[in-house]
């Protein structure tokens, strides 16, 4: 499932996948396979992730069960 | 003795060349002064699956090998060189798997340096099983000798260039959409 919360998230911050994969120490090829939901990051990514835009875990990973 | 000195002099000599010219591949095609290659998580995992993927083929390659020798009267490949296609053939599986997958080259790596790097190694390779070649060292009583192992090297890196090409296309196909 693609991550376009994050993808939205990283816009706001006027971030390339480039630059953000600088700034958390990762490949651009990697945010690009969390953005389309090809890789699940571990969780010390993830909250290096949310550091750098600013958001909360919930905001960018968590998703509601599906009933 | 004196052909033992000159044998351990010889390979002290080539060891200290042997660092050097690593030495200088790495300053060429590394982006800091990092002595180690940096890989992200998801790269790590691309490693371990490929690794995986040559592993089972160098198996199946092995297996493959056995049966044939077994059933077949003449050789035409000796046993260390059979053992040398096999690495060969599972190092190309990993490598590749590894490029495919936007795994291989580190972060702090240059891609297009590499790629000039790799060109470079196939070149002297070649030159090198060129010269075995000549020397008739490849080729004994209809064999093909251990001593293919630099022409096999280049032939290795000469493969992997269509799948460096391949993944550049569709990474800029897939950028564009």
């Amino acid at each position: 499932m693609k991550n376009l919360r994050l993808k939205s998230a990283r816009a706001a911050m006027d971030l390339s996948q480039q630059e953000l994969a600088n700034k958390v120490g990762v490949s651009r090829q990697t945010i690009s396979a969390i953005e389309k939901g090809d890789y699940n990051p571990t969780i010390n990514l993830c909250i290096a992730i949310c550091h750098t835009v600013n958001k909360t875990l919930n905001d960018l990973f968590w998703e509601e069960p599906i009933e | 003795m004196e052909y033992n000195l000159g044998f351990l002099a010889g390979g002290i000599l080539a060891a200290i060349i042997g660092v050097i010219f690593i030495y200088i591949l790495r300053k060429y095609t590394r982006t800091d002064n990092a002595t180690k290659c940096k890989y992200d998580e998801r790269q790590q995992l691309v490693h371990g699956i490929g690794f995986k993927y040559g592993f089972f083929t160098f198996i199946f390659y092995n297996i493959a090998a056995a049966t044939l020798i077994s059933l077949r009267k003449k050789q035409y490949i000796d046993h260390a060189a059979l053992m040398l296609i096999g690495i060969f053939i599972s190092t190309f599986v990993y490598a590749a798997f590894c490029i495919w997958k936007e795994g291989y080259f580190s972060l702090n790596e240059n891609p297009k340096r590499v790629v000039v790097t790799f060109a470079a190694i196939a070149l002297l390779n070649f030159g090198i099983g060129w010269l075995s070649y000549l020397r008739g060292l490849m080729f004994e009583n209809g064999m093909l000798t251990s001593h293919c192992v630099n022409f096999l090297c280049g032939i290795l890196i000469i493969l992997l260039f269509p799948v460096m090409a391949a993944k550049h296309i569709s990474k800029q196909k897939e950028e564009e959409e």
